[in-house]
């Protein structure tokens, strides 16, 4: 039986306050007070779709065997490549198999739950095992926006097979409607919208009910049937509205969780279900509704796997896991809004060698080092020759993934002189656990964080961008994190 | 307890492509002490500090004794406690980033 | 069997720019200004050199590469010119180059010359490139010399259990120390005493290191020209300078890749120090030498230097440095003309700027208040790349 294995969230550990936003902005859109509560989370920097995906899934892979993984979904309105395939940069990064069945779903907010469909029919028909799917959007509104006040950048991931499934998938019911609430085009990065009432009465008004009732006539079920409703609605009023509408139970009503993440586009009816899961009991009914360009609506029965199911830091982990962006300016200047003089230092050129890359796909997407099989010392970057003194053995290396390992502090600094978008840029010497040893930035931190010795897990991030080129390039660094007793 | 001999305000120390100098000291209360701190602003001609200079904060401590003697060169020296308890860094670094934004690093000596 | 480079090579006359920001002059412009005073110190004829190399290293900025440039800018007359370039080391390894050619009994007479024209970068600090290659482009962070540099403080301070105040303040006086000895120097770029509380009041660049803890960039050139003792002997000069040792030692891989290295000192000065000791016949260097121009880009290199040469015992530099062991008046005068805090770091003249100083004060040629008292042995040393992955160079001259 098809289903969810595994599931996995991320959420940015930035976030605005919408006060901020409008304290910035509110003098040009005065009407964005009526959304300025609560607040938003928003990618760091060094974050953008393709890496909060990779977070989300790393997030669900723990303590599964990554060898197994068949397939790999990515989905996002917002990714960094229009063509170099952004699942198989993701692939690189999870260092899963070479002979992978791989895809990005993109164009419509529903493609999240689309992705996560074609998954579950790829394991249903036997043609996959296991098949990956990670979803993340980091969408912009223009500054002073109200879309800017409702966006906020997250991620989630399900892993899905036919074994030991934690939610088995029981139906889908879909609607594809060129239905036009909001639009981007090719070549422009901010969302243009129609209007709202418009897209409240003609939109989720009428095609949620109608994918809802799709499914239950479909399954023949009623909708008191179900434990949880998790449907994705930009608008809290309306959401309210089909809650009535519908006859649905409030309590049975899954958080949009809009005052402390926002809406997270593609990710957001998935983010939704990763936080349904996480509270699910064996028994439990769920149905997904996601909407944008229609609507795909599914229907899992949460299974007595899921007590089996290893806590990781999903949604509420991250919720937890954050800091204030205080400052809107910083916001903007993440995102590109804001020209802002980086000084000549940050006009290095720095080309990026497509051979170069393609041969260090390992060590640089995946870091993935090399142990020396005849003295057993891991080393990064991979070496041929081995850098024991005592070893010095030629090419008699193995494969050794660095990525899930834990790794210590052993010299930091905060440079004021380097280029950085949110100076002092931080880095050091980070050691590994059970052995070998790079140099890093760190992020998702201050300076006063870093402390010789300190913990630090690995997260995959942006690396750098090349703006003459396009170019977006990616490796790890390290973030600090609590000593857990 | 330490010494700490206020630098002359608004003269400029130099240093290469630039100088730098205190425009400011001042005084603020945290948890029934006095915190020492000033506030201080490089100018860099040759932008050899990232975009061209940097405001700072420098906090000695907390106020012991202030002003009480004179150096050989004639600057006050009050005497002072080095503040090293993390939290109080932490809590006093807010305070000062949120008085003076822009003022990015904030060094306890 | 080998025996090294102890007592075969005689300095014969040497010479060094005014170090700064040159901006009236171009690269070729501070090579002339050094050989001419090397050449009139030596007292020979330009054609009597045989063989000469050239020291530069970023060459994206200065005259580009190969040994040519040296060659049509001083008109040398179609002799072997080789650059060289290692790093920091870049200097040494072109005084290296001339020495052991002399010292193999190939030529009698060589130059050794390094330049540095850093200032047509357009911002301060050394230029962007990918010095550590395109894989390191790729993966490593965005980093600039001081970062890198900073992380031995971090580590060390760490490793010792040493009060960052305390730290602090012996870096201070590590470069108050050099600040008051290049104000004496007409050649330094920075002629400015400065205090300890000037220095520890100072901004920061790279935490921990502030703006006096790192050297800035500048132009500059130096100039050796050496012979044989003997020809030196008969050439007037009664009691040359004589070269003792040149050690370069290069990271292995270890520091970087392997799980022993601390972070908290420089692996292959340790090594190259002893190196030079062995072959300069130095059995105790707290002793034996006389001063030293240690690779002060950072104050926190010169003091793990310290300890990194068996002078000061390990972790303990901070007491040394307390006692002013290292200033101009105490035991081992460390940077006595000002050091690469005053001259500045232009690479490829560094290392033979050192040279010309431990020269200047073996001849006793400098006005009383520089002079070094009793100058037997000088030592020169020159880190290059960063604490994980480096090269060290050390020259030893006495007389």
């Amino acid at each position: 039986m098809a289903g969810i294995v595994s599931f996995g969230a991320y959420v940015p550990r930035y976030r605005l306050k919408r006060m901020t936003i409008f304290q910035a902005m509110g003098w040009i859109n005065p009407t964005t007070i009526m959304l300025a509560q609560g607040e938003k989370a928003v990618a760091n920097s060094d974050e953008d779709s393709l890496t909060m995906a990779t977070a989300a899934s790393i997030d669900c892979l723990d303590g599964f065997d990554r060898s197994l993984i068949d397939g790999l979904f990515f989905a996002s309105t917002t990714m960094p490549y229009l063509e170099r395939q952004n699942a198989g940069i993701i692939a690189g990064a999870l260092n899963l198999r070479d002979d992978l069945r791989s895809a990005d779903f993109s164009g419509a907010l529903k493609s999240g739950t689309s992705a996560l469909l074609s998954a579950l029919e790829g394991v249903g028909s036997k043609n996959a095992n296991q098949i990956l799917v990670g979803v993340a959007d980091c969408r912009l509104g223009k500054m002073g926006s109200p879309q800017e006040m409702i966006f906020g950048d997250g991620g989630a991931a399900f892993l899905v097979g036919n074994q030991e499934v934690i939610a088995e998938f029981k139906g889908s019911y879909s609607l594809t409607c060129d239905f036009v609430d909001h639009y981007r085009g090719s070549k422009t990065i901010f969302d243009r919208q129609w209007e709202d009432r418009w897209i409240r009465d003609l939109g989720f008004d009428e095609f949620i009910p109608k994918a809802i009732n799709g499914l239950l006539k479909q399954c023949n079920l009623k909708l008191s049937d179900f434990s949880r409703v998790i449907f994705q609605c930009s608008y809290d009023s309306e959401r309210k509205n089909l809650v009535k509408r519908l006859k649905l139970d409030p309590e049975k009503i899954q958080d949009p969780m809009h005052g402390s993440i926002g809406e997270t586009g593609t990710a957001h009816s998935p983010l939704m279900l990763a936080r349904a899961l996480e509270e699910a009991k064996p028994g439990d009914k769920l149905l997904v509704v996601s909407f944008g360009s229609g609507c795909d609506a599914l229907y899992f029965e949460v299974t007595d796997q899921i007590s089996k199911k290893k806590k990781g830091m999903g949604v509420q982990g991250h919720l937890a896991n954050r800091a204030d962006l205080p400052s809107y300016p910083k916001y903007a200047v993440f995102r590109g809004m804001l020209p802002v003089d980086i000084g000549l230092r940050g006009e290095a050129d720095f080309l990026t060698r497509w051979s170069l890359v393609w041969r260090k796909r390992k060590a640089v997407l995946g870091l993935v080092g090399s142990r020396c099989q005849k003295c057993g010392t891991p080393q990064y970057p991979p070496q041929r020759v081995c850098a024991n003194p005592a070893c010095g053995a030629v090419d008699e290396m193995e494969d050794y993934p660095f990525a899930g390992k834990k790794g210590r502090i052993l010299s930091y600094t905060g440079d004021m002189l380097a280029a950085s978008y949110d100076p002092p840029e931080l880095y050091g010497y980070v050691e590994f656990e059970g052995g070998g040893r790079f140099m890093c930035n760190f992020t998702d931190c201050t300076l006063e964080d870093l402390k010789v010795g300190a913990p630090v897990s690995f997260s995959f991030r942006k690396k750098y961008y090349d703006e003459k080129r396009d170019i977006q390039g990616y490796f790890w660094k390290a973030v600090p994190r609590k000593e857990v007793a | 307890m330490d010494k700490y001999i206020h630098p002359e305000l608004n003269k400029k120390v130099e240093f290469f492509g630039g100088s730098y100098l205190f425009v400011e000291e001042g005084r603020l209360n945290y948890q029934g002490k006095e915190v020492f701190y000033l506030l201080g602003m490089a100018g860099v001609e040759s932008s050899c500090c990232g975009t061209g200079g940097c405001a700072f904060i420098k906090v000695p401590g907390y106020v012991l004794s202030w002003k009480k003697g004179w150096s050989e060169s004639g600057q006050s020296i009050s005497e002072v406690e080095r503040i090293v308890a993390e939290e109080s860094q932490t809590t006093i670094r807010k305070i000062l980033q949120e008085k003076y934004p822009g003022f990015q690093q904030i060094e306890f000596l | 069997m080998a025996t090294g480079i102890k007592d075969k090579v005689a300095v014969l006359g040497m010479g060094c720019t005014k170090f700064g920001e040159r901006w009236e002059s171009a690269a070729e412009d501070l090579i002339i200004e050094a050989f001419q005073e090397a050449l009139a110190d030596a007292g020979i004829e330009k054609k009597e050199i045989q063989a000469a190399w050239f020291g530069t290293h970023i060459d994206e900025v200065n005259v580009g590469k190969s040994g040519v440039p040296l060659a049509t800018t001083l008109k040398l007359p179609f002799i072997p010119v080789t650059r060289t370039e290692n790093y920091c080391a870049t200097g040494t390894e072109a005084f290296r180059g001339a020495c052991y050619a002399v010292a193999a009994g190939v030529y009698d007479i060589c130059l050794a010359l390094g330049v540095e024209k850093l200032k047509d970068t357009g911002y301060g600090g050394l230029p962007a490139t990918a010095a550590f290659g395109q894989m390191q482009a790729l993966i490593g962070p965005n980093a600039t010399a001081p970062g890198l540099f900073a992380q031995l403080a971090t580590s060390y301070f760490a490793k010792y259990g040493i009060d960052p105040a305390a730290g602090k303040k012996a870096l201070a006086h590590i470069s108050a120390k050099s600040h008051a000895n290049g104000a004496m120097n007409p050649k330094a770029h920075l002629r400015r005493p400065v205090t300890e509380e000037q220095i520890i009041n100072a901004p920061m660049i790279a935490y921990p290191l502030g703006l006096f803890d790192c050297c800035g960039v500048s132009d500059g050139a130096a100039a050796a020209i050496v012979t044989t003792p003997e020809i030196a002997r008969s050439l007037r000069k009664q009691d040359p300078v004589l070269v003792k040792a040149i050690a370069i030692c290069v990271s292995s891989g270890e520091e970087s890749l392997f799980n022993t290295w601390d972070g908290a000192h420089l692996e292959t000065t340790c090594r190259a120090g002893q190196m030079a000791f062995q072959e300069a016949g130095i059995k105790n260097p707290r002793e034996e030498i006389s001063m030293m121009e240690v690779h002060d880009c950072f104050s926190i290199t010169e003091l793990t230097v310290y300890e990194d040469l068996q002078i000061s015992p390990r972790g303990r530099a901070i007491d040394d440095i307390k006692d002013g062991f290292f200033d101009l008046k105490g035991k081992i005068p460390c940077q006595p003309d000002g050091g690469l805090k005053c001259f500045g770091h232009p690479i490829g003249a560094s290392g033979l700027r050192m040279l010309y100083e431990m020269y200047n004060q073996l001849l006793e040629r400098w006005p009383e208040e520089r002079k070094v008292k009793n100058p037997r042995m000088g030592l020169t040393h020159n880190l290059g790349g960063i604490p994980a992955s480096n090269v060290c160079s050390i020259a030893i001259i006495g007389r």
